[in-house]
Parts: C-alpha cells; structure tokens; sequence
C-alpha cells in the first residue's frame, strides 16, 4: 500500500471527485477524512488483495508450471511437486503482493 | 543507586558522540576559556574545583545547552513532513486526508526521535557534507595535477580514477604534457581521453592513430570505443600502416570494402 499504483480506490476518489477550490476542500473536509480512511482500507483489506491474485497466480505458473525445455519424463517426475507446492508458492507471493510494496505486472 | 548512575553514564558516553564536534559542547569551551587557570601551577591548585566544575559543564552540555541546541534542527525535520509539496490537496484530496491523522501523529514521534538521535549523536550538516565534498574534490584535482606533472617530467604510469573538473590552470597543464610527454605519457593521456569526456575535450584520442610511435597507435586502436567515430581518411591510412600488428588491427577493426 505504499505504491500509490496499488490504492486503486483512493486514486479514484482522487481523480474523479477532488473538489475545485480550497473552500470547497474545507467544507468537505469533515466528508473527505472518513471517505479517505475507508477508501484506504478498502484498498487495503479488499480491493488490492483481489486486483494482486493474478498477478501471484501468474508468478506460481511460471515458476511452478511454465515448462523451459523439459524432456516429458522430467516434466513428469516434476509435476506431483508442483502441484503440492503450487498453495503455498502462490499463499507466499500473494500475501508478499498484498503487503509490500511491489508493483503490479503489466498487462 | 547503582543502575541510576550507570543509566547516567551511558547517556554521558552517549552524549560524548555529539562532543566530539567542538561547537556541541558551549558550556565545556566557556568554562575552560574562562575559569581554568592556564598557569600550571593555579591549573593544579585549582583541579579540586575545576574537576567537579567539569563534570559540571560536561552534564549541562548534555542534558541542557546541546539538546536546546539542535531542538530546531529536529522541529525542521519533523516539519519536513509538512512542505515540499505535504500534503498534495490539489492533486490527492482524498489520499492526503486518509493520511492526515497518520501524518499528525507522526509529527510529534519525528521530532522526539530526531530530537533525542541529534542530542546524542553527531550529525552532518548541509555545510559539513559541502565541506567534505569540496575537500574530495580538491585531492582529487590534486592528484591529477600530480599524475600530468609527472607525464609532463617523462612518466608513463596510467591514471586510475576520474579525470577531476578541468578548470583552466589544469587544462593548461593538460595541454603542456600532451606537449612534452614521451610515448608512454602520451599512450596513457589519449587512453585516458577514451574514457574520459571531460580530458577528450582537450586531448582528441584520433591524435593518438596518428602518433608517430606504432605501440601508441595500436594501444589506441585496440581501446578504440565503437562508438567513437574515426575518418574514413584515417581508417585507410591505418589499414595500409607501416606497422603489421597495426595494420592487422585497423583491417579487422574496419575491414576493406568488397
């Protein structure tokens, strides 16, 4: 959450209803702080963790699942591997996603 | 009883850090300027009162006079959270409000810790890093001064760090030992002007393929950077060299056109 990329409501809020004005900015204030308090923990607790689980499921199948010119039989031998530590791998990196600050892959 | 004066002196010793800059201890440089007798005879009949007086001084300086001293110093860094464009209303309203209560209640842990951190420890100022800057900048200048000097005397040996900013007096005597320095002198100046911008604007490296000594001439050739753009004339020139292994480097460096 410290990556302004990846406090997707908050940026919203910013963007679409930052009112014109320091008066405006004032009067609104008492609205803004709550508003902007739960924009951030929306961000936090919801928004981010699900806009990261791609992002996590791509880095597992790559790392887990992307064959780099295996023979069938490694690739076999491999898989029982892979696929027992496909939950934890992804666990591991979405909750990395999720609290640090590392920035979302492009698409 | 035993752990108070322990805790004291830690905080003492600790203290000590911020004493080793002269300006963090005002109340130990007026009392030594002004009570301790610089006869040697007065200096010893007056250690039963200077002593005390001196721990004295030393304990002002820590619990008083230093922390008044820097407690501006921490305000500005606690403060630094507040400028510089903090908080960005105009652009992040919302961002800005959600971390305004964080951003307030950091203000105050900001300025104690630095605060306590700057009454303990010496810390660097703007002028001192200038300073020391400056002073990096000055051997540095003088090292390369030395190393042309001695180019200029008939020295081949190579310099090994960054050519320094070449003011006019050091541009002056780049010149005088591009002049006077022998083969080795000039192989490393013009090896030294490939990978230096700053010297290449006074020591052109192509000088050095058309240097009268063949191991100059092929040394350059052979540090040639590729982006470094060389005279079709000269290319020629050096592809139809008196020299074999010079010839031999220039025809595989640009080959001949079919």
């Amino acid at each position: 959450m410290f990556r302004t990329d990846n406090r997707r409501t908050l940026n919203l809020l910013d963007r679409e209803l930052t009112p014109e004005g320091t008066a405006a900015k004032v009067a609104l204030a008492p609205l803004a702080l709550p508003a902007g308090v739960a924009a951030f923990a929306t961000d936090l607790a919801v928004v981010h963790p699900i806009a990261t689980i791609d992002d996590a499921w791509d880095d597992t199948e790559a790392l887990l699942w992307r064959s780099r010119d295996e023979s069938a039989l490694r690739r076999a031998l491999v898989t029982p591997f892979a696929a027992v530590a496909t939950p934890f791998v992804f666990a591991g990196d979405w909750i990395g996603r999720w609290l640090l600050p590392i920035a979302a892959e492009d698409k | 009883m035993t752990r108070s004066a322990l805790i004291l002196l830690l905080c003492a010793l600790l203290a000590g850090c911020a004493f080793t800059r002269r300006e963090n201890r005002p109340v130990w440089n007026a009392f030594e300027q002004n009570l301790v007798p610089e006869d040697k005879g007065w200096f010893v009949v007056a250690l039963p009162l200077t002593v005390p007086g001196g721990i004295l001084a030393i304990v002002a300086d820590t619990f008083v006079a230093h922390p008044i001293q820097v407690a501006d110093d921490a305000w500005d860094d606690a403060a630094w959270l507040w400028r510089d464009g903090r908080p960005d209303f105009d652009e992040r309203y919302y961002s800005e409000m959600a971390f305004l209560p964080v951003r307030t209640a950091i203000t105050p842990v900001t300025f104690l810790g630095s605060f306590l951190g700057r009454s303990m420890f010496v810390f660097d100022t703007e002028a001192d890093v200038t300073a020391q800057r400056e002073q990096r900048q000055a051997a540095a200048r003088a090292r390369f001064a030395a190393w042309l000097g001695a180019v200029q005397q008939g020295g081949g040996e190579p310099f090994h760090e960054a050519v320094p900013e070449l003011d006019d007096a050091l541009g002056r005597e780049v010149v005088v030992a591009r002049k006077q320095a022998n083969a080795l002198g000039r192989m490393q100046l013009y090896r030294l002007a490939l990978v230096s911008e700053r010297l290449r604007a006074l020591v052109d490296p192509s000088d050095g393929l058309r240097d009268a000594d063949p191991v100059v001439r092929w040394s350059v050739l052979q540090s040639l950077p590729d982006e470094l753009e060389v005279a079709a004339e000269l290319q020629q020139q050096l592809r139809n060299d008196a020299v074999e292994t010079v010839r031999l480097r220039a025809r595989k460096r640009w080959p001949e056109p079919p």
